[in-house]
């Protein structure tokens, strides 16, 4: 996905190869995508799982293999599977009924998606995301936050590309129309 | 980067923060889509030197454990883009051939149960008269693409019944149904050769089936008594003319208006069907087919024209495109 995949795929290497820096490198490249699309999921525990995940990242550094752009799929799907075991064991659905809320304060006045996203703050954004259906968050969240493209996106969800890419573009819509509205949405 | 970041179908809002979005987008800065102003929200510029400096001290515990060397990649490990290429590329092949056997299968399985109509028989009046027993009129010849209903004729009762095709079988048409009905014939036997021998003998080739050899195709008479089912099947076989009779007849006929590929596995000369013309469906084309349609209809025709009626209904879907060539090849053959 653009520059820093080159980038990203060179420190993996490294990283595989044992070298420590390499992995740091890579953590730097990937932690804020992956951790926004956790957040996405789960909510306020967004730290601890994005932790458990990257436990199970650097475990299974050795098993991977494939450019940094696949690197990011890879480790989005185990921070996948860590949300939703961290889901089923709290009994929680992915969406609190405090994104209704947040949403009602974003900034009034912004009668364009872009203008209101320029001043959209971290929790507002990513109570808008969470207010979608869980398929549509979790593909805008993939292939905006994360950075994935269609097909990986697709893989990571189970889901076959067209569905993903409908998913992406509805929830980017509904986003879109929320934001205008002032989250009356 | 293999990646090209270039935006796609849908893709306007594909950017990623984590600079996996394209480069043109961030490059412009202010001018940045709505994907990009939505990632940077959400990320917020988050740094967490604790968490790094825990990843990174997990890290050197599994490289110094051991763990990273010699490690089998499993499937969900693999990441490589060829290998994504790959896995699409072949889960899609996979899919089409599954749907094409279904679909053939399909449409076996209806034109031995009759439900498909004769191409030829069933053309005319397909939707309608396919039960009619004696409002077959197998036709065939006068299939030329259009509902086979005009062309009941004699020739469509037996092409009624999905099984037949409108193989010529009647009678004259060995020419025609030797070759198409064979193959096709085979395939309905193949297919609804459980069936098809259940209620007629059509796996014997119920003689009608001039073509081939008398394969699965002649069937239709036999089966024109028969297709219980198929009568209404074969109507809906019509409309598979133009789509391989799929379904109508809640038979796995239906089918085959799935797909076109109307395989040919017909395995006579690979035109698929024999069965019920209305498969042919798969080949909308029905050209080929129509050859071996009519060879199926019109053999099967004659003989059930009685019964076929309903079958025949089926037919007239199924023809569309073999009944065009069907007709043709029928033509004489086709009426009984």
């Amino acid at each position: 996905m653009g520059a820093y995949d080159t980038e990203l795929g060179a420190a993996v290497e490294r990283a595989q190869q044992g070298d420590e820096d390499g992995f740091a490198r890579a953590y730097r490249l990937v932690h804020p995508g992956l951790l926004g699309y956790v957040r996405g999921l789960v909510g306020d525990d967004a730290e601890d799982v994005a932790a458990e995940a990257w436990l199970e990242i650097a475990r299974d550094l050795g098993r991977f293999q494939g450019d940094g752009a696949g690197f990011r799929g890879w480790t989005a799907t185990i921070a996948r599977h860590r949300a939703l075991d961290h889901l089923r064991k709290q009994r929680r659905s992915p969406r609190t009924a405090l994104i209704e809320q947040d949403v009602l304060e974003l900034p009034g006045g912004q009668d364009t998606a872009a203008a209101a996203l320029e001043s959209l703050s971290t929790e507002q954004a990513l109570a808008l995301i969470r207010g979608l259906p869980r398929e549509q968050a979790e593909a805008v969240l993939l292939r905006v936050v994360v950075g994935l493209d269609g097909p990986a996106t697709a893989r990571v969800l189970g889901k076959r590309p067209g569905a993903v890419r409908t998913a992406a573009y509805r929830g980017l819509r509904k986003l879109a129309g929320r934001l205008a509205q002032g989250g009356a949405g | 980067m293999s990646r090209d970041r270039k935006p796609r179908d849908g893709d306007t809002w594909a950017v990623g923060r984590t600079g996996a979005g394209a480069d043109d987008v961030r490059a412009d800065g202010a001018s940045a889509g709505p994907a990009e102003l939505l990632a940077a929200a959400v990320l917020g510029g988050a740094v967490d030197p604790a968490g790094e400096e825990r990843a990174v001290a997990a890290f050197r515990a599994a490289r110094d454990g051991g763990e990273h060397a010699g490690r089998r990649t499993r499937r969900r490990d693999d990441w490589r883009p060829e290998r994504e290429r790959r896995r699409l590329r072949s889960l899609r092949a996979s899919a089409m051939g599954l749907a094409a056997t279904v679909l053939l299968g399909g449409v076996a399985v209806a034109a031995q149960t009759g439900a498909l109509g004769s191409p030829f028989g069933g053309g005319g009046g397909g939707a309608a008269p396919e039960r009619r027993p004696s409002t077959v009129s197998p036709h065939d010849s006068d299939v030329s693409a259009t509902p086979l209903a005009e062309q009941e004729g004699p020739a469509h009762a037996p092409a009624r019944t999905p099984g037949t095709v409108v193989v010529p079988g009647v009678s004259p048409s060995p020419a025609a149904s030797g070759r198409p009905g064979g193959p096709s014939a085979p395939e309905s036997g193949a297919g609804a050769g459980p069936k098809a021998e259940r209620k007629g003998k059509s796996k014997p080739g119920a003689g009608a089936d001039t073509r081939k050899g008398a394969e699965p195709g002649p069937e239709p008479t036999s089966r024109t008594g028969r297709t219980p089912g198929a009568p209404g099947g074969g109507k809906a076989g019509d409309e598979a003319g133009s789509k391989p009779h799929t379904r109508p007849h809640g038979k796995p006929g239906g089918k085959g208006g799935a797909k076109p590929e109307a395989k040919p596995h017909g395995k006579g000369g690979g035109k698929p069907h024999g069965k019920g013309g209305g498969k042919s469906g798969a080949e909308p084309h029905g050209k080929p087919q129509a050859k071996q349609k009519t060879g199926q209809g019109g053999s099967g025709e004659k003989p059930r024209t009685g019964r076929d009626g309903g079958s025949g209904g089926g037919g007239p879907a199924a023809r569309t495109g073999a009944e065009a060539a069907a007709g043709g090849a029928l033509g004489p053959h086709g009426r009984p």
